[in-house]
């Protein structure tokens, strides 16, 4: 699953669609196949790996650089949630404000969420 | 019923070479180590283990699993297969064969039995497909003892799996659906045109069901 923009575009899909290389695009969908079908407590690195109390991350290298993807599990539809990518160089994230708009999506979505809807961008296939 | 189709962005996306060239070497990088760590899960073996019995060291796993396998070559990969016990495929394929093939995570696809345990189940399979299938040609012989108000071929007997119910397949007006036998009461469906009637036997062999007479439940 992912964040939604107010007009309902997904926020993981134009970034990985748009704002990274199709090299890092590959590697994530890959990341994401092997996530979907791993059940959640053996989700470890080097694919996975809490962040603090509140969101963990999806962690994949591609393009000689470091690419974090932000989001929670939704444990009572047993969903992960991505709300914001990102690139990492040192300590550094592109965007700056990763995860600071990672925390308030956080927040946006416990409180409504109407703001998700489902990814598909990794699935090889799909149903017609 | 939906059928599964190409994801459509992904086909798009593949046109381009480079893409296409990409998309397969990251599947391979990504989905070994990730088999690995499967296989080596459903049969409980440490890195130290699998290393062992792939003739390798233990850092040597590790980093195939976290850093993927990009640098893995046929002959490791074949140590590596023969450590779990598994058979190895590489091959050229058609890229939506290859497709089908990174669609299909399943446990059963990522975790394959042992070769060993394999070969033995298959040998009893067919041990059990033969007693079966003399137990089919039992109640073939039986069918023919029912009156019916038209003639009924059967044309194929199929044994669905050992012990279980076989299924018989005829054609004709009349239809005979999966009936079960020996394991519960025998029971017949009849069917013709858009009408079907399911009719049971009381007791538990063939001639019981004898007692039957299918011909007056069809429409």
């Amino acid at each position: 699953m992912e964040f939604a923009t107010l007009g309902g575009r997904g926020v993981l899909s134009q970034w990985a669609d748009k704002e990274i290389e199709f090299e890092a695009e590959i590697e994530f969908h890959a990341t994401l196949r092997v996530l979907e079908v791993t059940p959640r407590d053996l989700w470890t690195r080097p694919e996975y790996a809490p962040f603090d109390p509140d969101i963990s991350e999806i962690r994949f290298f591609a393009n000689s650089l470091q690419h974090r993807v932000f989001g929670f599990f939704l444990f009572d539809v047993n969903q992960y949630l991505m709300l914001v990518g990102a690139t990492k160089k040192g300590k550094i994230y592109n965007p700056r404000e990763a995860v600071e708009t990672a925390r308030k999506r956080r927040k946006l979505i416990v409180k409504d969420r109407s703001q998700i809807r489902e990814y598909t961008g990794h699935k090889p296939k799909v149903a017609r | 019923m939906s059928t599964q189709v190409i994801n459509p962005k992904l086909l798009d996306k593949l046109k381009d070479k480079k893409y296409r060239d990409l998309f397969v070497a990251s599947q391979i990088n990504k989905l070994i180590p990730f088999q690995i760590r499967a296989l080596r899960a459903a049969r409980g073996m440490t890195q130290e283990e699998l290393a062992e019995g792939a003739e390798t060291t233990q850092s040597v796993i590790s980093r195939i699993q976290n850093r993927g396998a990009a640098n893995l070559n046929v002959k490791s990969l074949l140590k590596l297969a023969s450590a779990f016990d598994v058979a190895l495929t590489v091959r050229f394929e058609p890229i939506d064969r290859f497709i089908d093939w990174v669609d299909d995570l399943s446990p059963e696809v990522m975790s394959p039995k042992p070769s060993d345990a394999l070969l033995e189940e298959i040998e009893r399979e067919a041990a059990s497909e033969d007693a079966a299938q003399n137990n089919a040609a039992e109640v073939t012989e039986w069918l023919k003892g029912f009156t019916l108000h038209e003639p009924v071929t059967i044309t194929s007997v199929q044994v669905q799996a050992p012990n279980f119910a076989p299924k018989f397949v005829a054609t004709s007006p009349i239809q005979l659906l999966p009936f079960m036998y020996p394991l519960a009461a025998p029971a017949i469906s009849v069917s013709k045109g858009t009408t079907q009637r399911r009719v049971a036997a009381e007791g538990r062999t063939p001639q019981a069901a004898l007692r039957f007479s299918p011909k007056k439940e069809v429409a």
